[in-house]
């Protein structure tokens, strides 16, 4: 996958925000259920390679020559304990 | 009897080494308070957009009896072929060759030798962020004329 990098940042800057909104929605979730209690984030990760794409293995059926779309995706992992 | 005690005031020393260990660790980071828990949320936040660059893959082979000979007029078929490809004249177009194999033919009918290239091809949007125009009918031409010189599986192998 090539992008020009400002393009690519763009692109990984919106596919992380919807990530962290998912992340919100779900924190909201839990902290009505205890009430009383304050989650503090402890730890986050992130995928390592902000943009970029790893071809794992050549695909069995070729790739079509027009593509549609490109996508990015980013996998965020965010831990909280209850204060 | 001495040897005994010894040996269970060691045991007891590293028991107790065992258990002000984690303490100590957990000291240094932000530790949780009675009856903390922890939430561990894992989420995947996706993004598409509209290609303005494409890379394309188009294998040229091609098949004799003997590997020079294939070598030698695979070469020139290739030669043959990117003449055609710049007579077309695509804006904002590139290529570059890469790869050459020589493999045993896989026909079981005929046997020699398979000269084999890899060409990729890159086609740019002249504006970026914005989709390539007529881009269906170049990459249409591209592989007409690539079936002609016995090329063939056009590919993408990366837009952007």
């Amino acid at each position: 996958m090539v992008f020009s990098v400002r393009e690519a940042d763009e692109l990984y800057r919106r596919a992380l925000d919807k990530a962290w909104a998912a992340i919100d929605a779900r924190l909201q979730e839990l902290t009505a259920s205890t009430p009383g209690k304050k989650p503090k984030l402890l730890e986050v990760s992130y995928d390592p390679l902000p943009g970029e794409s790893t071809i794992e293995e050549l695909p069995d059926v070729p790739k079509s020559s027009r593509p549609q779309a490109v996508e990015v995706s980013v996998r965020v992992i965010a831990t909280y304990t209850l204060q | 009897m001495k040897i005994s005690m010894m040996k269970t005031l060691c045991s007891l020393a590293a028991l107790a080494l065992c258990w002000s260990s984690p303490r100590t660790s957990l000291a240094q980071q932000p530790a949780p308070q009675a009856g903390a828990r922890l939430w561990t949320i894992k989420s995947v936040g996706t993004e598409t957009a509209t290609p303005d660059v494409y890379y394309l893959l188009m294998k040229m082979e091609y098949q004799s009896g003997l590997a020079a000979e294939a070598t030698t007029q695979g070469e020139k078929r290739l030669s043959d072929f990117l003449a055609a490809v710049d007579a077309l004249k695509i804006p904002n177009f590139s290529y570059r060759i890469c790869n050459n194999l020589i493999t045993p033919a896989s026909d079981q009918q005929v046997t020699g030798m398979v000269y084999t290239r890899n060409v990729v091809f890159k086609l740019m949007s002249s504006q970026a962020g914005q989709p390539l125009p007529g881009r269906d009918a170049i990459i249409a031409k591209l592989e007409d004329l690539g079936a002609r010189y016995n090329s063939h599986c056009v590919t993408c192998i990366g837009s952007g």
